[in-house]
């Protein structure tokens, strides 16, 4: 949704920043889509396939502003069943090419390196480190760094363990008290090992950011985390 | 970063809301039964994939104006649905 919040036309009808009941529409919307989509029972258009292959390949060659993959979708948890969400998982090409910010390219990748400089320059950034909260991420370090102006920023880190992006992906949460509820999903992430730069892509608009924080979930990523959490990132 | 009150905002992450999630998803997955192929596509690229609308509108070859104006109605009537407002039948396609 962050592109229409940059819309210039402004006037977005569906951008839930104002209202939470815009927020409440668009998670029932997007479950919806994304239950259609991982049953297939509407597959993706010739020319929208054909659409996300030419951005794919824009995206890995740097030509264009891409994104994480998982933040094309997301998985949603909800009583006995996981449910992936379409977008990506449905077109296979768009978790292959939407890749963004994948682990290892760091800030070498000249899309990371462009939203770092963009961000790093937002009169209102802030930056908050990470620290582990549990024993298997003491060894881990980082920082998020965020603009609320922008609704833009990234997290570095080091030393998470390795995940199975088949298996498990990070997830990061900003906890916004604004909200309701509370939290917003930053979107799922894998860490190959290294350094990582992870841009996040907040599903919602976040007003008053109060922490960030990060689980450890099923592929895809929940809507809702039965923890624990393993980082956190707050005001000192 | 020790500060109490974000992590205990950050533990309200665990409270369910997995039943009103189920039950505005139905409804929703109601109204968009009744929408028009192509107005249901404009809401998968807005909402699913985050397009903006002048993707959008390249992408159906048609002005933004247009793609304003459908997504703003048609995003109304999903939310009025959602909400319990209106029922699926009266979903103005």
């Amino acid at each position: 949704m962050s592109e229409y919040r940059d819309n210039p036309a402004g006037g977005d009808p569906i951008d839930a920043g104002d209202d939470a009941a815009w927020a409440r529409t668009l998670d029932a919307v997007y479950v919806s889509l994304s239950e259609e989509q991982a049953s297939d029972q509407r597959p993706l258009s010739d020319s929208l396939r054909r659409r996300l292959e030419r951005e794919g390949a824009a995206a890995l060659s740097g030509q264009d502003g891409a994104r994480v993959a998982g933040t094309l979708g997301r998985s949603v948890a909800r009583p006995g069943l996981l449910v992936w969400s379409g977008w990506a998982a449905a077109a296979a090409i768009a978790l292959a090419f939407f890749v963004f910010g994948v682990p290892g390219k760091g800030a070498a990748d000249g899309g990371s390196a462009q939203l770092v400089k963009q961000v790093d320059g937002a009169a209102d950034v802030v930056s908050w480190p990470f620290a582990g909260l549990t024993d298997e991420f003491k060894g881990a370090q980082g920082s998020v760094v965020w603009s609320s102006g922008l609704q833009k920023g990234y997290m570095r880190l080091t030393g998470l363990p390795v995940n199975t992006p088949t298996l498990t992906q990070y997830q990061l949460w900003i906890v916004d008290p604004a909200r309701d509820p509370g939290r917003v999903d930053g979107g799922v992430f894998d860490v190959a090992g290294g350094e990582v730069i992870v841009p996040i892509d907040a599903k919602l608009t976040v007003r008053s950011p109060a922490a960030f924080a990060i689980t450890r979930e099923k592929a895809g990523g929940v809507v809702v985390s039965a923890g624990p959490l393993l980082m956190a990132a707050a005001p000192k | 970063m020790r500060g109490v009150a974000p992590l205990s905002a950050a533990n309200e992450l665990q409270t369910g809301v997995e039943v009103r999630v189920d039950d505005d998803a139905a409804r929703a997955t109601a109204a968009l039964s009744v929408l028009p192929e192509r107005e249901r596509e404009m809401v998968r690229m807005a909402v699913g994939y985050g397009w903006s609308q002048q993707k959008i509108a390249d992408e159906f070859k048609m002005p933004i104006g247009t793609v304003k104006t459908t997504l703003r109605r048609v995003m109304g009537e999903l939310r009025l649905v959602v909400e319990g407002r209106r029922s699926t039948s009266e979903v103005r396609a």
